[in-house]
């Protein structure tokens, strides 16, 4: 289950971004020089909950927060205020690949990538070949992953991922470099493990086909804040009824016939 | 933080033993893959160094201290251990950032790996120029050698603290490593590794004695070139800077590393 409370998450953007010493000793004396700070609404009172085994869809224009949202769960970034609560095993899959090394061939990255996931190298031995053969990437795997195409960079990181079996499994958008072949056989994939396992999924998307089809429930995020949460179908149609209006808006006069 | 805590994160850290591994294996592959000689440079880069300063001080630079060679070689190795580690850890957190902003993990791994690292390579050069040691350059064959283990244990957690302190630094200030490039060459003429402690002139040695350096340089030098255990003094003050320092180090760290993902 995830519980997530009133969760806001500010950065501080800095103009003149002090990161070097010289600009924060020179700063004292020379006050033009002073960073200017302005605080940032990543997200604010985000409040929702995710019930045990299902399928919970995030959307919302880029820049919504959707991302952060998901780091803030993960206990990457600490929450400003509010709380999180996840109970049970967690495991997060944001982004192409595990922070794998372009120079390493993929299959020295499958080591890497399950390592930083906490297996023992028996057991990643165990299951290197079910991941391989998941992935489709073939005699490609003693190649380095710099020559991978995106789409194999994907498959290879989410048949990695796919060997964790968490309790909650975050996703961030990373389905969408797949193929469609590869798409469906991911989404067969966490279609069977939901039901046999009774895991959760929070899964950050641009296609709303899925949300709509697949998520039970989904939260509509604009502007670091809940626009929406409820039955996807019901969400997503709050989502399409939005960018419609917004597109109406900025479309000039002039461009209409 | 309380003891329970320690504790768990500990453990926890214990647990990505495996992450660790592969991690150091990717150093040393990556450094490696696509030079012409690989894995060998890790042989011959001490060697040429050794080979070097032979040239240097026997025919060229000629000191009359007996031995010198091997008073030099044993702090110098020491020294560049540290230098490499402590110039490395400075820039692994921001270096290793996709990591950070993407995966759950006790992120102190990273500057351990750097250590690790430059400890393996350390160890190899050591290993090469320790027969050199004892056949030509004073070195002693005694029992009392093998407090060299308990001086370079010692000096890896010290490294490690460093290490810690200053891949903190290298998150919130990008200039940590050009600082770095500044500091560790006066380190280094503030260590004892070109001349003997009591070279300096009296009204410097409590600079000299400031830097942890300088004891665990002489420390390890009694065990090699004397054939002594160093003194119950020398082993108190190793103890102590280097309790001192993973206490500060891992306490900075952790107080910090939960910003690193934002941050780097």
């Amino acid at each position: 289950m995830v519980e997530c409370t009133e969760v806001s998450k500010t950065f501080v953007l800095r103009t003149n971004r002090h990161s070097l010493l010289k600009e924060r000793v020179l700063s004292v004396v020379r006050p033009e020089l002073r960073e200017e700070r302005e605080e940032f609404w990543a997200l604010r009172d985000v409040s929702f909950t995710v019930e045990r085994g299902e399928m919970f869809g995030l959307i919302g224009p880029n820049g919504a927060g959707k991302s952060t949202l998901l780091r803030v769960l993960a206990g990457i970034y600490q929450p400003t205020s509010g709380q999180v609560r996840i109970s049970g095993r967690m495991a997060a899959l944001l982004g192409l690949g595990l922070g794998f090394h372009p120079e390493l061939s993929g299959r020295e990255n499958i080591y890497l990538g399950m390592a930083l996931l906490g297996f023992s190298t028996r057991e990643i031995r165990q299951r290197e070949d079910r991941i391989i053969e998941f992935a489709e990437i073939g005699h490609f795997i003693e190649h380095p992953v710099k020559n991978y195409s995106s789409g194999m960079q994907v498959r290879l990181g989410f048949a990695v991922s796919l060997e964790v079996t968490p309790d909650v499994f975050l996703i961030d958008e990373v389905l969408a470099a797949g193929d469609e072949h590869f798409r469906r056989k991911c989404y067969k994939r966490l279609k069977q493990e939901r039901k046999r396992a009774g895991r959760t999924y929070v899964i950050a998307s641009h296609n709303l086909q899925f949300v709509e089809k697949r998520c039970a429930r989904a939260a509509f995020l604009a502007n670091g804040r809940i626009v929406a949460v409820g039955p996807g179908r019901e969400v997503v149609e709050r989502y399409r009824e939005h960018v419609a209006a917004e597109d109406a808006q900025s479309i000039p006069s002039h461009a209409l016939p | 933080m309380t003891d329970t805590s320690t504790a768990a994160r500990v453990r926890w850290l214990y647990s990505y033993r495996t992450l660790l591994k592969y991690l150091v294996l990717k150093e040393i592959k990556v450094k490696s893959r696509g030079t012409y000689l690989g894995i060998g440079w890790t042989l011959l880069n001490p060697l040429f160094t050794i080979v070097v300063y032979f040239v240097v001080f026997r025919h060229i630079f000629r000191i009359g201290m007996p031995d010198f060679l091997g008073f030099f070689l044993v702090g110098f190795l020491l020294w560049n251990f540290f230098a490499r580690s402590v110039t490395a850890a400075s820039t692994c957190i921001v270096e290793n950032d996709s990591l950070v902003k993407r995966a759950v993990f006790p992120m102190e791994i990273l500057p351990i790996t750097k250590v690790v690292y430059h400890l393996v390579n350390y160890l190899i050069a050591f290993a090469i120029a320790l027969p050199l040691l004892v056949a030509f350059w004073g070195g002693k064959l005694t029992w009392h050698l093998l407090w060299v283990a308990v001086i370079i244990a010692a000096f890896t957690v010290f490294t490690l603290a460093i290490g810690l302190l200053i891949s903190t630094s290298g998150v919130f200030l990008r200039d940590t490593r050009d600082i770095l490039d500044v500091m560790l060459p006066t380190l280094f003429w503030v260590t004892p590794i070109f001349y003997q402690p009591d070279m300096v002139p009296r009204a410097l040695q409590p600079v000299l004695w400031a830097n942890p350096l300088t004891t665990f340089v002489g420390a390890a030098r009694t065990a090699v070139l004397a054939g002594r255990a160093p003194s119950a003094g020398d082993l108190g003050l190793v103890l102590v800077w280097t309790t001192v320092a993973a206490a500060f180090g891992f306490l900075v760290f952790l107080r910090h590393q939960p910003r690193f993902a934002e941050e780097s």
